[in-house]
């Protein structure tokens, strides 16, 4: 890994931040675009997480209590979108706006007036989804979007107007990670320190200089694919019509051409963390950094052709099924090499467990269950049962939430001392570690089974001999939504004070953002460090 | 250029202002980069989806 010396600073930039609403409306700078990102993130994991746990009320028992039908779809829609859109990717890019910078030892983003820009379509792009939620309740509203986040034809033909709202948040959402990735791409292609070769970055910089690239190459699909959905509600086109001689299926394969290579943007950051706390805690280089590399880039290429195993069940030829399971299969290969690196890279180090590698640990062992039940999912006869149960809910959620939340949780504890300059309470975070994990667990392993006896997924009432499991699901739900409430509070105490973080903060820890005082100043790496 | 100099008054640049020949040459390359990553996500949007072929179809099928 790199080192470095610093320079003296230019004194032409001892000026701090400009003061008032200007600070945040017009910045231009990374920290505090950062900062925004993440805040915003935050109140999103809170709306998310509210419609979470109404779901699970509803469920805690057969029968209808708090909800009707319609409304239980669209908590469900609502609560996938706000989650991947508004609080998984937000996070990322806050991480990456503050330390990718510091990491490479750059000034700034490489466009810090677009970089405003991209966080500031979130807002509006959040408002819209907000809308689609709550414009059927107003009078000519019309009816609820019951489709779930996959937004299938025909019935997302049927919607009324929310539908329209969303499909128009889900464009400037494209927007917004359009311009973000460009950005990060720019940055880190014309922005390093002299120097610092592609290969001497740190892991989390190449995660997210793949993260990037995915999405540059499969969110104009989806944005595309709406559009298509929109001209066939309003302009008279048939693309996913059957009676004017289009197909549904089509939305089908757009979608997961653009779904699939999602699950990878919302893992790859997380995993980049990981590749910053686990040598840190392990106080060993991290093992296989050009495996890693190779991974990274062999996940985004294979990653982009297997869409098709969500739609096993639509009927395709023997030829496709088997091409996509393989396909599929394959790319469990780079996936798994991640996993075993950073496994390797504990092995015989010095490890201590604050709040960062604990999560790091549970991160590696829940993800990976995820990843067998994947494989499960993968295997096409075992998928035409399982297809649509609870049983994909359950797989879904460890790997997305370990696999992409946690980690944003522990890069958070990682570098909140940075940020912030204040230590966290580390007591308090590891309560919060075992109330997080504990209720998470209890919410989604009941599920496998419900999938398997054959629960179906999306529906708001269940056949009574399910009644046991949900009631376990829906206890843990409610620990695991409530747990949240402690990791606020601990953020809030941190920015407010707590013992002050010295400049490396951790003993373990490597790589140029621990070479700047915590917190950073203003503007840092004014001079770029040299690395030798 | 007026373009610089308009940057160095920006106070919230201050931190990334254009100093050297290096620097603007810099800033340059950013903004083509970028052009060029960003038609290639249009790129990406128009070709990898038939719609202009249904808009195609509409267009002639009218009337
Ligand atoms: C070993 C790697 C993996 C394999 C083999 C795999 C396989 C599958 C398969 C076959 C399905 C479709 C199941 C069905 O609908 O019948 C599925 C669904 C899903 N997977 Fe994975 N998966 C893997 C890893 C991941 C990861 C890393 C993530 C995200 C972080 C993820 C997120 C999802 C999501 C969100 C769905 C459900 C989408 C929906 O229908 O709403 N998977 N997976
Ligand atoms: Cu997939």
């Amino acid at each position: 890994m790199s080192t470095a010396t610093l320079a003296p600073a230019n004194d032409h930039e001892h000026h701090g931040p400009p003061r008032g609403m200007r600070r945040w409306l017009m910045s231009t700078n990374h920290k505090d675009i950062g900062t925004m990102y993440l805040i915003f993130a935050l109140v999103m994991l809170f709306l998310g997480g509210a419609s979470a746990m109404l779901i699970r009320a509803e469920l805690f028992m057969p029968g209808l209590q708090l909800l009707e039908p319609d409304l239980y779809n669209n908590l469900v829609t609502n609560h996938a979108l706000i989650m991947i859109f508004g609080a998984v990717m937000p996070a990322a890019a806050g991480l990456a706006n503050w330390m990718i910078p510091l990491m490479i030892g750059a000034p700034d983003m490489a466009l810090p007036r677009m970089n405003n820009l991209s966080f500031w379509i979130l807002p509006a792009a959040a408002t819209m989804l907000m809308l689609s939620f709550v414009v059927p309740f107003f009078p000519g509203g019309g009816s609820q979007i019951n489709t779930g986040w996959t937004l299938y034809p025909p019935l997302s033909l049927q919607v009324g107007m929310s539908m329209d709202f969303l499909i128009f948040a889900i464009h400037l959402l494209g927007i917004s990670s359009v311009l973000a990735s460009i950005n990060i791409i720019v940055t880190i292609f014309n922005m390093r320190a002299p120097g610092m070769n592609l290969m001497q970055m740190p892991i989390f910089v190449w995660t997210w200089l793949v993260t990037a690239f995915l999405l540059i190459l499969v969110v104009p699909v989806l944005a595309g694919g709406v559009t298509m959905l929109l001209f066939d509600r309003h302009f008279g086109t048939s693309f996913f019509n059957a009676a004017g001689g289009g197909d549904p299926v089509l939305f089908q394969h757009l979608f997961w051409f653009f779904g699939h290579p999602e699950v990878y943007v919302l893992i790859l950051p997380s995993f980049g963390v990981l590749a910053s706390i686990i040598p840190t805690f392990a106080r060993k280089p991290l093992f296989g950094y050009k495996s890693l590399v190779g991974s990274m880039i062999a996940i985004m290429f294979i990653g982009m052709v297997v869409w098709a195993h969500h739609q096993y069940t639509i009927g395709m030829s023997l030829a496709a099924v088997s091409y996509f399971m393989i396909g599929t299969i394959i790319i469990s290969i780079p996936v798994g090499l991640m996993v075993f690196n950073y496994i390797a890279t504990m092995w015989r180090g010095s490890m201590t467990f604050e709040t960062p590698m604990l999560f790091a640990v549970a991160i590696l062992l829940m993800f990976s269950f995820g990843g067998l039940t994947g494989i499960m999912l993968a295997v096409v006869p075992a998928d035409m049962q399982y297809h649509d149960s609870m049983f994909v809910v359950a797989h879904f959620h460890y790997v997305l939430l370990p696999g992409a939340v946690f980690g944003l949780f522990a890069g958070v504890f990682y570098w909140l001392p940075k940020w912030t300059g204040n230590m966290y309470d580390e007591r308090l975070a590891k309560i919060f570690f075992w109330i997080n994990v504990i209720g998470f667990n209890l919410t989604f392993f009941p599920q496998h089974f419900l999938g398997l006896a054959g629960m179906p997924r999306r529906i708001i009432d269940y056949n009574i001999m399910f009644t046991e499991f949900n009631m376990v699901s829906s206890v843990g739900a409610m620990i695991f939504g409530l747990s949240h409430l402690l990791l606020l509070y601990i953020i809030i105490k941190t920015i407010r004070g707590g013992k002050p973080a010295s400049a490396r903060v951790w003993e373990g820890a490597n790589g140029l953002e621990w070479e700047l005082p915590s917190p950073p100043p203003f503007h840092s790496w004014t001079t770029a460090p040299q690395i030798k | 250029m007026n373009r610089t100099i308009e940057m160095s008054n920006d106070k919230q640049h201050a931190g990334i202002q254009p100093r050297t020949a290096n620097d603007i040459e810099r800033h340059k390359r950013n903004i083509r980069t970028a052009w060029a990553i960003g038609l290639f996500a249009l790129l990406v949007m128009l070709t990898s989806i038939p719609f202009w072929q249904g808009l195609y179809r509409i267009a002639t099928s009218a009337n």
